[in-house]
């Protein structure tokens, strides 16, 4: 098995270069609903405190809060890890010693 | 004759079973599923039987590079030594990608445009990250609900917002799925309403748009199992290396 996976490995790189806008294309619908998502998660617990604990209007505006600046998070980790990823590929899409 | 475009997600039980009291009744989406799975072992036996050959033929070279495709996102995400996870995001990949395949095929079923399916595979895999991460690090492993090299201040502020973001990674992996799925489906079924509805002479636009939208719908379905496996080959890595 593993001798014939040796044998194809240039394909590997090329379907890592062929696939840009697909890659592209599977970025964009990540990061999408990850920011609606973890807004949604926010919201759902400060709901969930809300009912519980009856603090009526306090915990779904501090969970909303939290939850967004959860999003975010995670969109910004996700585009730097983008960024590092073309400079070590080869740097053609940001010119390099632009910003570091 | 008006039909909603959502009816063709209804699910109807053929025929009643049960078990010890459960309702295990079989239906459209079972069949499907059970279909997908068919697809995938169907395939690999295939290849497996046409011979191994050290010149690929089609078929061999096809699952050869998807193959060393998911295998470089394990190396990449989870890490060299970590290869045991291959087979994990592999029949992942493999069982998602021939779901949605199958669910374009006019009259099937989409077991991925249901929640409780996608549902299923995230909380899952979350449940399964937590015991990777409790297994290795121990009680290290809530370390990271931290980030390295905040400051003191930040750590009360930092420590719902890495809790919330780190629930809302099974329902973001769910519901993209789900509602990538269910939004193309959806706008093929007005599609072809509106193409049923209208005389032929100006008909035949939505039907040229069905077609169009079906080979979107092509790619969404292989960049929705593509998207599906490399987070759980990230989350998986992060529980691991703990960032």
């Amino acid at each position: 098995m593993s001798s014939s996976f040796r044998l194809s490995i240039p394909c590997r790189n090329k379907m890592k270069k062929g696939n840009g806008l697909g890659q592209g294309i599977g970025i964009a619908f990540r990061l999408g609903t990850e920011l609606v998502v973890a807004t949604m998660i926010g919201a759902l617990i400060g709901y969930a405190v809300d009912h519980y604990l009856g603090t009526k209007p306090w915990g779904i505006l501090v969970g909303l809060i939290f939850g967004g600046a959860a999003g975010c998070l995670t969109v910004y980790r996700t585009a730097m890890t983008l960024k590092f990823d073309e400079e070590d590929n080869n740097g053609d899409l940001t010119p390099k010693g632009e910003d570091s | 004759m008006k039909e909603s475009p959502l009816h063709h997600f209804e699910l109807h039980p053929i025929g009643q079973l049960s078990l010890m009291g459960f309702d295990i009744s079989l239906n459209k989406a079972i069949f499907v599923m059970w279909a997908g799975l068919a697809v995938v072992l169907g395939l690999f036996l295939l290849i497996r039987k046409t011979g191994v050959r050290l010149v690929p033929g089609k078929m061999q070279s096809m699952a050869e590079m998807l193959l060393l495709f998911l295998r470089g996102l394990v190396d990449d995400f989870i890490g060299r030594e970590e290869r045991k996870f291959f087979p994990f995001v592999a029949a992942l990949f493999f069982f998602i990608l021939s779901c949605n395949m199958i669910g374009l095929i006019p009259g099937s079923y989409t077991i991925t445009s249901q929640l409780v399916v996608t549902g299923t595979f995230a909380i899952f895999i979350f449940i399964m990250t937590l015991f990777i991460g409790f297994g290795r690090h121990g009680l290290h492993f809530f370390g990271i609900l931290l980030p390295a090299g905040i400051p003191k201040i930040l750590i009360p502020l930092m420590i719902p917002i890495e809790i919330i973001s780190m629930l809302a990674r099974p329902f973001s992996l769910a519901v993209r799925l789900f509602a990538n799925m269910t939004a193309g489906h959806t706008v093929l079924a007005v599609l072809f309403g509106m193409s049923l509805s209208l005389p032929w002479f100006i008909g035949f636009l939505p039907f040229g748009f069905t077609v169009l939208i079906n080979v979107l719908e092509l790619m969404v379905a292989f960049i929705q199992a593509y998207i599906f496996t490399t987070l759980t080959c990230f989350y998986l890595g992060d529980v691991i290396k703990m960032h």
